[in-house]
């Protein structure tokens, strides 16, 4: 076996793991400690053991990882081929966090409310100003002799 | 959030760069201005001196983090994505860093920002347990009573003064790979709760860091 497939393999265990998501972490997992304690000496093993294996963990991780494209319902294929570029999975990610967590978010709600509330008060005003122009000239004269005393 | 000008826009975008590259304590208001090419009052008819424009980064920050952090929470995502997740959160703070470098003296100097930065680490530590808390749900990491909530507490305190830290212990390299570290030295926070079989998951994790550090 290649130094790179073997990264290629413990990568998609390792995001299998991070998953959570079905059971073919757990299982590949028993069953590779049950093998041996260290990695490395699991992939020797596996080569030892033959292909066959490997193509069973091979499957089992991109089982795990379809079952999370499905649910996320975005193509992130890459993250498991040759072509995994960290930099794109981040840029894509970023933008999955900014689109969907906007509109969701408490405070951000709070201040489309607080848009809407200074928009209706703007449009309240005129009619307040109106009656307002009144009261100074009630309040003048009284407060005069309360200034005099 | 109101509409900013255009020159407004370009102060704010000025002050963050200065800030974060030279060091909040080295960076005044007729410094922004100069690099601008503004007059400093010119620039104090926009923002009436250093610590305004400061309170409107902090806006801009607030509102990012919490979009990123809100996400999880209200739709839970594909765990596979923690790394990346993780990784994201760093790279807001990191956009902010003059703050964090600073973080005591400059909540001292603004107090407004207090309450405010209280709340976000709060909603930061919610996000931590919750995360957690779905990992335990699926079977994969235990947890004896109250360990979720410190650790979650734990993990927060490690994003809040990481990169100080780093700059501390003099850390070389870019802010990918500081952050990487950062992430790295996160998710090995949660290694002893795999059980049987946090050997394997603490390998892979190396090896994950090790491929993105190159």
């Amino acid at each position: 076996m290649t130094d790179k497939k073997n990264t290629d393999t413990a990568r998609k265990i390792w995001l299998a793991g991070i998953g959570a998501y079905g059971r073919a972490f757990s299982e590949v997992q028993e069953g590779l400690t049950k093998a041996s304690k260290g990695t490395s000496k699991v992939f020797d093993e596996l080569v030892e053991k033959g292909e066959v294996l490997e193509t069973i963990v091979t499957h089992k991780g991109k089982e795990a990882f379809d079952k999370v494209s499905d649910k996320i319902g975005d193509t992130v294929s890459d993250t498991m081929g040759d072509g995994f570029d960290m930099d794109e999975r981040i840029a894509k990610m970023r933008s999955r966090l900014k689109r969907g967590g906007g509109t969701s978010d408490v405070e951000a709600r709070l201040d489309a409310i607080e848009a809407k509330l200074d928009a209706v008060l703007t449009l309240l005003k005129p009619k307040k100003a109106a009656p307002k122009k009144t009261t100074p000239r009630k309040t003048a004269p009284r407060k005069k002799p309360a200034a005099k005393k | 959030m109101a509409v900013r000008s255009k020159t407004k826009e370009k102060i704010l975008r000025t002050a963050l760069a200065l800030l974060n590259n030279e060091g909040e304590v080295n960076i005044s208001s007729v410094d922004i201005a100069a690099v601008m090419d503004i007059s400093p009052g010119n620039l104090y008819y926009h923002y009436k001196g250093k610590d305004v424009i400061i309170t409107e980064l902090f806006a801009d920050f607030e509102s990012e983090l919490r979009q990123v952090l809100a996400a999880p929470v209200h739709k839970p995502m594909a765990l596979e994505d923690n790394w990346i997740y993780l990784y994201i959160i760093f790279e807001e703070i990191n956009d902010f860093r003059f703050f964090f470098l600073n973080l005591t003296a400059l909540l001292e100097r603004i107090p407004t920002l207090k309450p405010k930065f209280s709340r976000l680490l709060s909603l930061m530590q919610q996000t931590f347990e919750r995360l957690l808390s779905g990992l335990e749900a699926s079977g994969h990491l235990s947890f004896r009573s109250g360990e979720k909530n410190i650790l979650s507490e734990r993990l927060t305190a490690h994003f809040i003064y990481w990169l100080a830290y780093a700059d501390l212990r003099g850390l070389k390299g870019a802010s990918k790979i500081i952050i990487h570290e950062g992430v790295y030295a996160a998710l090995t926070q949660i290694t002893p709760h795999w059980g049987q079989r946090s050997e394997p998951y603490a390998a892979l994790l190396k090896d994950f860091l090790d491929e993105q550090v190159g």
